[in-house]
């Protein structure tokens, strides 16, 4: 049996992960080493569940086993967000009766119902953070749910995993720490919410759409490339590459943070500052979406649907 | 009277967006004059608006709204639809004066 050992410390040490999965036989016994996390965070937490369901779909009964967390106070967190559930039974909890306010459970991404349920759900946990000004709160509250859902249906339609993609989301009351080089702080309340999946990737969908293969071969980061207004590789069937690009422009208003790391690169917002592009030293498999937003500056996604009218398509 | 609000009252997802898009389509094909009753919906994604609103007003080549499809109670979801038809009919008209486009 193969032992992947997975720390739990930062997203760019989601890199090792990558590369010890990538040494590991077709169809060997693959033991996934969780038992010296301290904490975790939602990114780390879709990512690993969405490898791990990888993995486990690629062989028989039996061989994979997860080890869980020594910490109590992560294994509970763990149990709060439905990892096992998700994972070994590819199931939702009936979000709708759990009594964590925090927290929205890992969600698999099946259906447009399970998109709908867990953008409902996290609708009700921001908005019940925020009750001491519902004029604000609820327009907030919206603006996360209809975020989460876009996302989500990015993945569901464009991911072409044998697997489906995992979502998670965590309200932090007053919270600092650093991440990929970068300090953050967050007064008076953020949201983080995290999908991510093992499907063909961001630069293998966009290939498919000749205008778009012809940038990518010329530079662009296709991670970069897919945040802009009406980039989709299926608007021949129907898309219109609305879901990274409101999370762009919702980040940039709201001076939170975006990751989108696909394949080689990254590209990412922090602060709504100047953008961060980066090519990955282990090529990612799969695509990885990652959101932090201040509940106590704007999040106007009103603001965002007005500047729909007078965008430049890229064509 | 076709009221998404009776199915979910979070319309989320595409897979939505063409149910209501049926109706709508079904019953304009039987002559009816339709209303679509927003009243009710928490919220709108612009997934679900293009895909069902957007993809309409491009078969009809302008707004679905100003033809026989009544939109009531669309105002705290108009910034949105008014932006992905305008969008729809935007590319529309841009691939038609491109015939020999690859897409």
């Amino acid at each position: 049996m193969v032992t992947i050992e997975i720390s739990p410390y930062g997203l760019h040490h989601c890199a090792r992960l990558v590369a010890q999965l990538k040494g590991v036989k077709p169809g060997s016994a693959v033991r996934f080493d969780l038992s010296r996390w301290t904490f975790v965070r939602p990114p780390l937490l879709t990512i690993v569940a969405a490898h791990i369901r990888n993995v486990a779909l690629q062989r028989q009964a039996g061989a994979v086993e997860v080890v869980l967390p020594v910490a109590p106070n992560v294994r509970n967190y763990l149990n709060q967000m439905n990892f096992e559930g998700a994972l070994v039974r590819g199931e939702m909890k009936n979000l709708f009766e759990i009594s964590a306010t925090q927290n929205l459970p890992i969600c698999p991404l099946r259906t447009g119902d399970d998109t709908e349920s867990a953008a409902l759900r996290l609708k009700q946990i921001v908005a019940a953070k925020l009750t001491s000004a519902p004029e604000v709160g609820q327009p907030i509250a919206s603006a996360l749910a209809i975020t989460l859902a876009e996302l989500m249906e990015n993945f569901r339609k464009h991911s072409e995993s044998a697997s489906h993609a995992f979502a998670c989301a965590q309200y932090y009351a007053e919270h600092e720490y650093q991440d990929a080089g970068f300090q953050h702080r967050h007064r008076q309340g953020a949201i983080e919410i995290a999908i991510a999946d093992t499907g063909i990737g961001i630069e293998a969908s966009l290939m498919s759409a000749p205008e778009l293969a012809a940038a990518i071969r010329s530079g662009a980061n296709p991670c970069e490339l897919a945040t802009r207004f009406g980039v989709t590789s299926k608007e021949g069937q129907g898309h219109q590459g609305y879901g990274l690009w409101i999370t762009r422009r919702l980040a940039e208003k709201n001076f939170g943070s975006f990751y989108l790391m696909s394949g080689k690169h990254l590209f990412g917002v922090v602060r709504g500052r100047r953008p961060k592009i980066a090519r990955l030293s282990v090529p990612w498999s799969g695509t990885f979406v990652g959101m932090r937003l201040n509940l106590h500056r704007p999040i106007d996604i009103q603001a965002v649907y007005g500047e729909l009218p007078g965008l430049e398509i890229l064509e | 009277m076709i009221r998404p609000a009776d199915d979910k009252p979070l319309a989320g997802s595409r897979d939505f967006g063409i149910v209501i898009r049926t109706r709508i389509e079904e019953a304009l094909a039987g002559g009816d004059d339709v209303v679509v009753e927003l009243g009710g919906l928490e919220d709108m994604s612009p997934s679900f608006a293009d895909e069902c609103f957007g993809k309409l007003s491009e078969q009809f080549g302008e707004d679905v709204r100003s033809r026989r499809v009544q939109v009531r109670n669309e105002e705290p979801f108009r910034v949105l639809l008014d932006g992905v038809i305008a969008v729809r009919l935007h590319r529309a008209q841009a691939r038609a004066a491109r015939p020999h486009a690859s897409r």
